[in-house]
């Protein structure tokens, strides 16, 4: 690693440990990964490798015990929570197995929630919660709520919050999780889309045939990297 | 801009809850409705007494003689003290903080006859000042005047009962009555007063006859002396300051100590109104701390919900962390959600109180019940309560939820 400015994700020797002194559960045993601006990369492993504790630090949704992590040149592996919340809100958009929806709002509010946060006025909210529901086909359907959609528009409501916020970074974790075989595809098919319009896309999987979509795969095992493979462009 | 979007999230979330939130809010609605009422009527009850009694007088003051109890230079203690006009004009000179003063001289019940009718009615010899300070107010003709008083005039001024039973619809100022066989005439009738929680004796002002004092000791009492003297003080804050310049003033003329408290007594409407005031503040006090304190029981309701929502929202506080939401935005949905709740408790309980209010208020009343009156004081009191207990009840169950570690409520299950 020459310098960490060329990198939208650089790690240096994370690591991750739960628990007290008595319990110690380690999670991460020192992560280093350099993830330029643009690619598409799948973190995959077996339960307990360790992803979703990457994941999560990645996200800035918790903090490494040791090690540095740089999100766009900037060390973010030592900032408070509302600190880390701000990164988020501007920085990084989430897909999530669960979908995660607030189910008492409807799409369009579900899709403005960051902007909420942003303070962004209501008017630009709106304009740009619609048409990012609209670019992911659900123009006629943004003020239903969650439980009047199908998985897959669920799923692409939710895709659309995490691009609200014009983010550098989207990470999904196993968003087809919960989807059948045709939602997969679509939901495949609009995350390798927003990837050829130059969004970096991480996407943790334990499903082959998703993490095969990406241009490179990082592989964990009980908190190391064990593989870390690009494919050559096609 | 942010906290528009929160009120309206805190509305969304209180309409998915109907029920819920409806039971939890009857506590503060119960307790801003009958705080309203119950100060209210504390209110309304002070101002009918107040009115009650101010129909005697409105500041009156009245003194009477008693006995000194040790003497003053030379003279023994234990004599009867009697007034004289005197000390009625002593008192004018000497003290300042007196507005008016008038003799008063009971001269009891007389046969009271007009054509073929006769009463006993309770008659008292009175001075010009009389009239303004036990508020006699003449309907027809005029009260006594100071010619009256100069030449022991034979005339009187009836009373609105007195010149009802006598006359009927008839007129009477001009006619002549017979008190006890002697002929007066009448110059002035009173204007109605209505039934007295205060008298100046046993009969109500309506059925009483005036006339003046000097006529009254030439043909009833045949004496100089007489035993009360009525004041007005210029204001009702003067009442204890009178009554010492009172005393000082004919303890010099009448030979005892300033302060010897059997030699001169006094009763005044200041008296009687400040034990009204007490007794209606001691009710107000406890009728408001009774409902305030159903009020923070009814925000200790709403508390309990707000706990119950967040622990059903973890998920949520998860999602709103994760896409941006700092601690303060958290803390602040729910601060907001809890002073809705409690709010909108409250502006129903405002409008309930208030309507109960006005409600009462149409119904025919007995004597000594008033409607409550609706106080903008109380209103404002009211609603800084309901806006205290509301973030009073929000900050516990805000707190929890602020600090909620992301990662740990996004996947809470």
């Amino acid at each position: 690693m020459s310098s960490i400015d060329q990198y939208v994700v650089a790690l240096r020797g994370v690591t991750k440990v739960y628990g007290s002194s008595d319990v110690e559960v380690h999670a991460l045993r020192g992560i280093s990964v350099g993830i330029h601006m643009g690619e598409f990369v799948s973190i995959v492993g077996p339960s307990g490798s360790g992803k979703t504790t990457l994941m999560d630090i990645i996200g800035c949704l918790s903090r490494p015990t040791s090690g540095e992590y740089y999100l766009g040149g900037k060390d973010v592996s030592r900032l408070n929570d509302d600190a880390l919340a701000e990164i988020r809100n501007n920085e990084i958009g989430f897909v999530f197995q669960t979908f995660n929806l607030i189910p008492r709002l409807t799409a369009l509010q579900n899709v403005e929630l960051p902007l909420v946060y942003a303070g962004v006025p209501a008017r630009e909210r709106f304009r740009r919660a619609q048409e990012l529901l609209e670019s992911v086909g659900l123009a006629e359907r943004i003020h239903h709520k969650p439980s009047a959609l199908s998985g897959g528009e669920v799923q692409r409501v939710a895709v659309a919050r995490a691009l609200v916020n014009r983010p550098s970074l989207i990470l999904a974790d196993e968003p087809t999780g919960n989807l059948d075989s045709t939602s997969e595809a679509e939901i495949i098919a609009l995350l390798k889309d927003l990837h050829d319009k130059g969004n970096t896309i991480i996407i943790v999987t334990h499903n082959p045939s998703v993490a095969g979509q990406a241009q490179r795969t990082i592989s964990l095992k009980d908190g190391h990297v064990v593989s870390d493979l690009s494919k050559a462009p096609s | 801009m942010f906290l528009v979007e929160t009120i309206a999230q805190a509305w969304q979330s209180i309409r998915s809850h109907k029920l819920r939130t409806g039971l939890t809010m009857f506590g503060v609605i119960w307790g801003i409705a009958s705080f309203i009422i119950l100060v209210g009527l504390g209110k309304s009850t002070l101002k009918l007494f107040s009115r009650e009694f101010e129909k005697v007088g409105k500041r009156m003051l009245v003194m009477w003689a008693g006995q000194s109890s040790s003497g003053l230079s030379g003279i023994k203690g234990g004599r009867q003290i009697r007034f004289t006009i005197d000390d009625v004009e002593a008192i004018k000179a000497h003290c300042p903080h007196v507005e008016l003063v008038s003799p008063q001289i009971y001269t009891g019940y007389q046969e009271t006859k007009y054509e073929n009718e006769v009463l006993s009615s309770e008659t008292f010899g009175l001075d010009v000042n009389s009239g303004v300070i036990r508020n006699l107010d003449v309907a027809k003709g005029r009260f006594i005047n100071a010619d009256d008083i100069a030449l022991n005039r034979r005339v009187c001024v009836l009373g609105a009962n007195v010149k009802e039973k006598l006359f009927g619809e008839r007129e009477s100022v001009g006619e002549f009555i017979r008190m006890s066989g002697i002929r007066f005439q009448v110059v002035g009738v009173l204007q109605h007063k209505g039934d007295q929680l205060s008298r100046v004796s046993g009969s109500i002002d309506d059925d009483q006859i005036s006339i003046p004092y000097t006529t009254a000791q030439a043909l009833f009492t045949g004496s100089k002396y007489f035993g009360m003297i009525y004041l007005q003080p210029r204001s009702l804050f003067d009442d204890k300051t009178v009554r010492e310049e009172v005393r000082q003033t004919l303890a010099l003329r009448h030979s005892f100590e300033p302060d010897d408290a059997d030699a001169l007594h006094f009763f005044g409407i200041a008296e009687m109104i400040g034990r009204v005031k007490g007794v209606a503040m001691g009710m107000e006090i406890f009728f408001g701390a009774a409902s305030i304190i159903t009020l923070l029981i009814g925000g200790i309701g709403v508390m309990n919900i707000m706990f119950v929502s967040i622990n059903e929202r973890v998920r949520e506080i998860g999602i709103m962390k994760a896409v941006g939401a700092k601690s303060r935005h958290v803390f602040l949905q729910f601060i907001v959600e809890s002073v809705f709740v409690t709010f909108l408790a409250g502006l129903i309980g405002v409008l309930i109180g208030c309507s109960i209010c006005l409600l009462i208020g149409l119904f025919n009343l007995p004597r000594f019940v008033a409607a409550p009156v609706i106080d903008p004081f109380v209103m404002l009191i009211a609603f800084l309560t309901i806006t205290l207990v509301g973030i009073l009840s929000g900050i516990l169950p805000a707190l929890r939820a602020s600090r909620m570690q992301v990662v740990e409520a996004l996947r809470y299950y």
